[in-house]
């Protein structure tokens, strides 16, 4: 039981970093949008704050995932995971900051349309990076496989 | 044990459960600052078990299960802070919370909101806006963009995402910076516990303030540097250190220069551990550079600031001439008693311990444990730099001291792992990592080990308590009862808010000082419709408002923002404050609410507020006033006056007088004060009292003023003429004294030695029921005034009926002040004193003095 359930977690931290599809990357980005649009129709404050978390949760565990692929490749999982959810918040804090600073100079509102812009950014930044890593790591093990196979022929 | 675990996890869920009941029920709404007497007892106990845990090698729970307890203790530490300071402190953070609430309400700086600053547009400079905009971005930008994220108030976000961010990250980080250094598991979990809850940063771990997000960017950068410097990793982490220097930096920018200035130090120790022989004095000699730059970035950036930026810091040898030798060796240190000195430097002196005993490693650790040597050398020679040198230095060089543990605090995290080893055990004698647990392991732990390790554990966990304890009194009880945010200001601006929501009447709140924070923190700074005026200007108009118990500083306040509504909040802490003991916050609101309406009056005890508001006209008032008798040469008449005001305690009554040359008018109502005539007469005499004679041009159209509270109209007794009556009686050192008058204003002149007073006197003819004393005057910045009412004066000072609470200053300008009184008491004498504060000739000009039944 313990050994399926962990097979299990597994399972989704690499379904989500491998993102063959890119179903990963379409989920944060709905996410992204059901954030904006549930802060703009839903007029209950609890069931606003439910939806933003739910839609929160999504998003940040997705780019996590990713982001703790690309940079902490050599870590184990949960170091992984702890520190690309560290390198995604730096990337928020650094999309907010960059509108903030901006507005200084142009007329620029740090609203929620800015904001769901950034994360939208974020993520397709991060899942292109990602998808990079993917086909390079793969690449690797092809001329790996394919250097042992000589060896061996 | 075979349920070792399984006790372990119920004690430490009990524990924890222990301290959440404890901490909310300390939670309260009085003045004073309450702890749960059983707080600090299970916080040492839940403490002292997370630190024999943590020192009991393999047992009962992996690295992972105790560095997960770890990041929960320390977020139960940051989260007791939270509660027992709930809603939040005033000053800094309010500040920055304000700031974040104009970011989340309008989605602009607040600067770009004021239409009235023109501060922003005097900065012409791109370097300079881009200074003034980028100051603590990182944080704003982070919590507004999660509080529009997650749907919930900024206010939450700001209160729990560092303290979230550093509870559970910093003990990972630490773990992680620890295992560069050293290989063992129980170092690093040290480590992580003590960085992330040592009494140095417990006391800004929780608050959320731009600095502290610098903390933990610089924190994020040591451990991304380690990992450079240790590792093959070369361009991703090389991104990872850059980043995180740039979010140091849009922090706060001390974190943020010295984040940048290490990376080169990193470049450095990585290039002198990997040099050949050819180029080691290279490498050497770039290494000396780079600790040079790193020691001396922050104090010439300190100097060089005031290029962007209007600062004072500067460089002098005065400085450290003026220490003396404690100050000189152990700087702040000098100043702090035995308990405060252990508690901030018991760990860094463990850590030189250990910086001198394990100062080499193996050859994967050499290099990160020469780099985190080299920078406690260079933050340590920086802050001494500039506790000698320089003068009014920025950033808070005290702050320095919070960047230090993430540096040393895994070389005390080695001393106390090694205290803490059986020396007899297979473990003390390799340093690999620990191995794995699990049920059929079997470790040597013998009665020796077990005795260090809880007595290194009581002593750690009395050091981490008494960090909470120390922490929360200097941020709480020093500074009760407005240091707080109190709930009873929130409550107030919640109200104030409502009001508007409903009505949209633009307003601007005067308020004591928790309340304008409370406002700035729940409706954000330069909120133009909604605006809580901030520091001096609120503080001017506040005070001159309950000095004079008038409306007339709010009409100016509503001036500000061309504000509709003027609301005032009297917390009953401010009267003593702001106008000392002697004043009284029930007579203070009794008068005032005679003048604006009395909107609610909420909590009770010191941080009782009451709400007056006070709705500005866009007009004055006018209409048809009573009459009066007037003699226009021979032909008498009764002729009606007109009266416009603003607010019904100044009110101004005028009578258009013309075709005649000489006219005589008397018989006004006895609450009306004579003030002026305009354009001048050719002559006039005048006893305001009763009667004004004028002689003037027939062509031309005069007016007649006066000037009247009707909110008073019952008059039992005035002097408006000050032309009888008044002997002076005191005193004998003045060189000069007078008391003269123009039958309208009476001129008390004195001068003599500093804080000489002159003293007259008038006999009054046996009031009774007497309420309210007014008194209208105006005087020079070197005088003072105190008025004085006897029922008796044969009985002392028993037979003093009324007295002003103090020495008081007046207004440069005619100013009315009034006093509540008790009705009892039957008056018999006035005494009018007069003040000079420096020596030198004083005039104070007394309009008029009526007493109200």
């Amino acid at each position: 039981m313990q050994t399926a359930v962990r097979a299990m977690r597994f399972d989704i931290e690499g379904k989500i970093a491998n993102d063959a599809r890119g179903y990963a990357t379409v989920f944060a980005i709905c996410s992204v949008f059901a954030m904006f649009l549930s802060s703009t129709w839903l007029s209950s404050p609890s069931t606003r704050a439910l939806a933003g978390g739910l839609f929160t949760f999504v998003y940040l565990m997705i780019n996590s995932v990713f982001l703790g692929r690309i940079f902490f490749y050599d870590e184990t999982r949960g170091f992984r995971v702890a520190f690309g959810f560290l390198v995604l918040t730096m990337f928020m804090a650094l999309g907010g900051a960059c509108i903030i600073i901006a507005s200084g100079f142009f007329p620029i509102q740090f609203d929620l349309r800015a904001i769901a812009f950034v994360l939208a950014v974020i993520t397709i930044g991060t899942s292109i990076s990602n998808h990079l890593q993917i086909r390079r790591t793969a690449k690797s093990k092809t001329e790996t496989k394919a250097n042992s196979e000589q060896g061996e022929s | 044990m075979r349920y070792e675990r399984l006790i372990s996890c119920i004690a430490f869920i009990g524990l924890f459960s222990g301290v959440v009941a404890a901490a909310f029920l300390s939670v309260s709404e009085t003045s004073y600052f309450v702890v749960h007497p059983l707080l600090w007892p299970i916080f040492f106990a839940l403490s002292l078990l997370v630190l024999v845990i943590t020192l009991r090698r393999n047992k009962p729970f992996s690295a992972s299960v105790k560095l997960f307890m770890i990041s929960a203790y320390s977020f139960l530490g940051n989260i007791i802070h939270v509660a027992l300071l709930f809603p939040g402190l005033t000053g800094d953070l309010a500040f920055h919370l304000g700031v974040e609430r104009t970011w989340d309400i309008f989605g602009t700086h607040y600067m770009l909101l004021w239409p009235l600053d023109t501060y922003v547009s005097q900065i012409q400079g791109v370097v300079n806006r881009l200074y003034i905009f980028q100051r603590g971005t990182a944080q704003y930008g982070m919590v507004v963009t999660l509080a529009k994220m997650l749907n919930v108030d900024v206010f939450w976000i700001n209160a729990l995402l560092i303290g979230t961010l550093w509870s559970v990250f910093v003990p990972i980080i630490a773990f992680k910076v620890s295992k560069s250094i050293d290989k063992s598991d129980r170092t690093g979990l040290l480590a992580g516990l003590l960085v992330a809850n040592l009494p140095i940063l417990v006391l800004y771990s929780w608050k959320s303030a731009p600095n502290v997000f610098g903390f933990f960017f610089f924190c994020l950068g040591i451990y991304f540097m380690l990992k450079f410097i240790s590792g093959n990793s070369g361009r991703r982490t090389t991104f990872l250190m850059l980043l995180t220097s740039i979010l140091a930096m849009l922090s706060h920018p001390m974190t943020g220069i010295l984040s940048f200035v290490l990376i080169p130090l990193a470049f450095g120790v990585r290039r002198y551990y990997r040099r050949n022989t050819s180029s080691s004095n290279i490498a050497l000699i770039f290494l000396c550079i780079c600790f040079l730059i790193v020691a001396f970035s922050l104090p010439i950036a300190s100097i060089l600031l005031q290029v962007v930026y209007p600062t004072y810091s500067e460089f002098s040898l005065q400085k450290i001439f003026s220490l003396d030798i404690y100050h000189v060796v152990f700087a702040e240190y000098a100043d702090y008693d035995t308990v405060a000195a252990l508690t901030y430097g018991a760990a860094t002196i463990l850590s030189i311990v250990g910086m001198v005993a394990f100062k080499k490693g193996d050859d994967n650790e050499k290099a990160p444990r020469l780099f985190l040597i080299i920078v406690f050398s260079a933050l340590f020679l920086q802050h001494r730099i500039f506790y000698y040198f320089i003068e009014e230095p920025l950033f808070g060089a005290h702050r320095l001291y919070a960047l230090l543990p993430i540096v040393t605090i895994p070389f005390a995290a080695m001393v106390i792992d090694r205290l803490a080893q059986n020396p007899r055990s297979p473990e003390a004698s390799t340093d690999q990592p620990d191995p794995p647990s699990g049920p059929k392991l079997r470790v040597n732990f013998t009665t020796r080990e077990a005795l260090a390790i809880i007595f290194l554990g009581i002593a750690v966990s009395g050091l981490l308590v008494q960090g909470h304890i120390s922490s929360l009194e200097a941020d709480a009880a020093d500074r009760e009862p407005f240091g707080i945010v109190s709930p009873y200001s929130t409550e107030v601006v919640a109200l104030i808010h409502e009001e508007f929501l409903r009505n949209r009447a633009r307003y601007v709140v005067v308020s004591d000082m928790v309340t304008e924070y409370a406002g700035l923190m729940f409706r954000g700074r330069s909120n133009i419709d909604e605006l809580y005026l901030e520091t001096q200007l609120n503080r001017q108009f506040y005070t001159q408002t309950l000095e004079k118990r008038s409306s007339e500083s709010l009409l100016e306040a509503s001036s500000v923002n061309n504000a509709s509504m003027v609301y005032l909040t009297v917390a009953r802490y401010s009267i003593r404050m702001y106008l000392g003991p002697l004043f009284s916050y029930e007579d203070i609101t009794t008068s005032l609410g005679q003048t604006l309406e009395n909107v609610a009056q909420i909590g009770d005890g010191e941080r009782e507020v009451t709400v007056f508001r006070l709705t500005v006209a866009r007009k004055p008032y006018s209409g048809i006033g009573p009459a009066v008798n007037v003699q226009a040469d021979s032909a008498q008449s009764q002729l009606n006056t007109t009266y416009s005001y603003m607010t019904l305690d100044s009110v101004e009554y005028a009578l258009s007088l013309s075709g005649a040359t000489a006219y005589s008018i008397r018989e006004w109502p006895n609450y009306w004060s004579y003030e002026s005539i305009s354009p001048s007469p050719s002559s006039v005499l005048v006893n305001a009292d009763e009667w004004v004679n004028f002689t003037g041009s027939v062509d031309i159209n005069y007016t007649v003023r006066w000037k009247a509270s009707d909110l008073y109209q019952n008059v039992v007794w005035k002097d408006d003429s000050f032309m009888q009556g008044w002997t002076f009686t005191g005193r004998t050192t003045l060189s000069s004294h007078s008391f003269i008058t123009d039958g309208d204003v009476g001129n008390l002149s004195l001068s003599g030695k500093i804080n000489d007073w002159a003293n007259y006197q008038k006999t009054l003819p046996s009031l009774t029921g007497c309420t309210r004393l007014m008194i209208r005057l105006k005087g020079g910045s070197n005088t003072r005034f105190l008025v004085q009412l006897w029922e008796d004066i044969g009985m002392g000072w028993e037979g003093r009926a009324f007295t002003t609470p103090t020495w008081l200053k007046p207004t440069t300008d005619y100013t009315t002040y009034v006093y509540p009184m008790t009705g009892n008491a039957t008056l018999t004498l006035a005494w009018l004193s007069v003040m000079t504060t420096d020596g030198a000739p004083a005039t104070i000009y007394f309009d008029y003095m009526m007493i109200v039944g």
